[in-house]
């Protein structure tokens, strides 16, 4: 049996169906690093979420959108992406029940930031407006490679070493991380990059796992190491 | 104890990048009917729907684009929207599945793909080699699956245990089963003759051409979760 990471799901209502979905290629690179992927979609009873995560080893999130700003106190700029605060609040409380379960919990890309919110950190909206010096995102859609600087002594610089070149592509970045997280890598400008938890549960990637081979390609065999031991 | 119910996703195409998805108002019926829902991504992996079975009571095979006739012995006679990947998944793990002997419920696709792993074949194309008297597929702006007929259901069947000998159904669908084959029982045909359910011989599959996971379209839907759920417990107490 393969370790196995439960996908919290995204939702989008049409007007006949609820659409309840992950992301493919995030699948794909689990089961390319021998992880097992389950999609768990929202459950009202709080008894079979813990049956489901009892089952599994961990979470794994690749939240597309842009985390609810009212989730970290600020109102949305007048160009905020899409955000879905009912999505929020479902894979929250997926994390909170998983963490409490001693459940390890790996986050990417916005999955990150929802996670870093909920250990009680905040997000910038719009690093154009706070970080210019280097290029997180541009407007054409097409991914950015820039470096990132691990920090000594984190399980992120055994893995990469002192430094790696991951794609990048958010307007939204890390501010201030949640009590209980250590910055494991920055960008030369200074935004953090990943992050992890103090009891070893939670890790944060800014780097999206659709996009990337080398550097995630590490990380998700990271995963399923970290759970079988 | 309750019955997890595992829902093998679909994939959809779309500019942000594929997605695996499903109706969530599948999840939302299971739930009702006091399961607890699990959605396993489309992966052709051997050992990674192995691993799915090991965390599943009970199956459901969902909706979507037309089947490879390949798996029935033919050759398309048309361009048909396949996708070979979803195929080769929900192929294999019907294989296994037969082989543990965990109930599935297949829903319109997945109740061809269910009867094609039982040995059935199926008209590729409905209106061309079928005939249209029936609306089978009502045009998607007209309605999509508000467009009902009734199916007569066979009695002896577990679909009549539930229904009686009438049902009325909701209707999307360009395939169907053409010959059920031996292993399969006919349960149920619309009235021109269509072959509308089927269950297999050795007691693991149902298959439903109509679309209980809309239970506003007819609340008689809801029941065919409830007794999915029901005998996906029965396996596991006995």
């Amino acid at each position: 049996m393969h370790p196995i990471f439960g996908l919290p799901t995204q939702t989008i209502y049409t007007s006949f169906r609820t659409r309840i979905f992950t992301s493919d290629a995030a699948t794909l690179a689990l089961v390319a690093s021998g992880i097992t992927p389950v999609m768990l979609p929202p459950i009202k009873d709080v008894q079979d979420r813990r049956v489901l995560l009892s089952r599994i080893d961990g979470l794994c999130l690749v939240q597309e959108r842009s985390v609810t700003p009212m989730l970290y106190d600020q109102d949305p700029l007048v160009d905020t992406m899409a955000y879905d605060l009912k999505d929020d609040k479902e894979t929250l409380e997926w994390i909170d029940l998983a963490l409490k379960m001693q459940k390890k919990v790996f986050a990417f890309g916005n999955g990150m930031h929802l996670l870093n919110v909920y250990y009680g950190g905040n997000l910038q909206q719009d690093l154009t407006r706070h970080h210019a010096s280097v290029l997180h995102s541009r407007t054409d859609g097409a991914f950015v490679d820039h470096f990132i600087e691990t920090l000594e002594g984190t399980r992120l610089e055994a893995l990469l070493g002192p430094k790696a070149i991951v794609n990048s592509d958010h307007r939204e970045g890390l501010d201030k991380l949640g009590p209980g997280l250590i910055p494991s890598a920055r960008s030369r400008d200074g935004l953090i990059e990943a992050f992890e938890s103090e009891d070893g549960l939670a890790f944060g990637f800014q780097a999206r796992p659709d996009h990337m081979k080398g550097a995630l390609k590490i990380l998700f065999d990271f995963m399923a190491k970290e759970v079988v031991q | 104890m309750k019955a997890i119910i595992g829902i093998l996703t679909f994939l959809q195409d779309e500019k942000s990048g594929r997605k695996q998805e499903i109706n969530g108002a599948f999840a939302f019926c299971i739930e009702k009917a006091g399961g607890i829902p699990l959605l396993l991504p489309i992966v052709d992996n051997k050992e990674v729907l192995s691993d799915y079975l090991d965390l599943i009571d009970g199956l459901i095979l969902v909706g979507g684009e037309d089947m490879s006739p390949l798996y029935y012995g033919e050759d398309p006679i048309m361009s048909l929207p396949v996708g070979l990947r979803r195929d080769r998944t929900e192929m294999k793990i019907l294989r296994m599945v037969q082989e543990k002997g965990l109930i599935t419920l297949g829903v319109c696709r997945g109740h061809q793909v269910g009867a094609v792993a039982y040995g059935a074949s199926l008209y590729q194309d409905l209106p061309k080699q079928f005939g249209n008297d029936i609306a089978h597929a009502p045009n998607r702006e007209r309605g999509y699956l508000e467009n009902y007929h009734k199916i007569s259901v066979e009695p002896g069947s577990k679909l009549y245990a539930l229904y009686g000998d009438r049902l009325s159904v909701n209707s999307y669908h360009h395939q169907a089963i053409k010959e059920a084959g031996d292993r399969l029982e006919v349960t149920a045909r619309s009235a021109d003759g269509l072959i509308e359910a089927v269950e297999s011989t050795d007691g693991h599959f149902i298959g439903v051409q109509f679309h209980p996971e809309f239970p506003e379209h007819n609340r008689k839907f809801q029941w065919l979760f409830d007794a999915l759920v029901q005998e996906a417990l029965k396996r596991m107490n006995s």
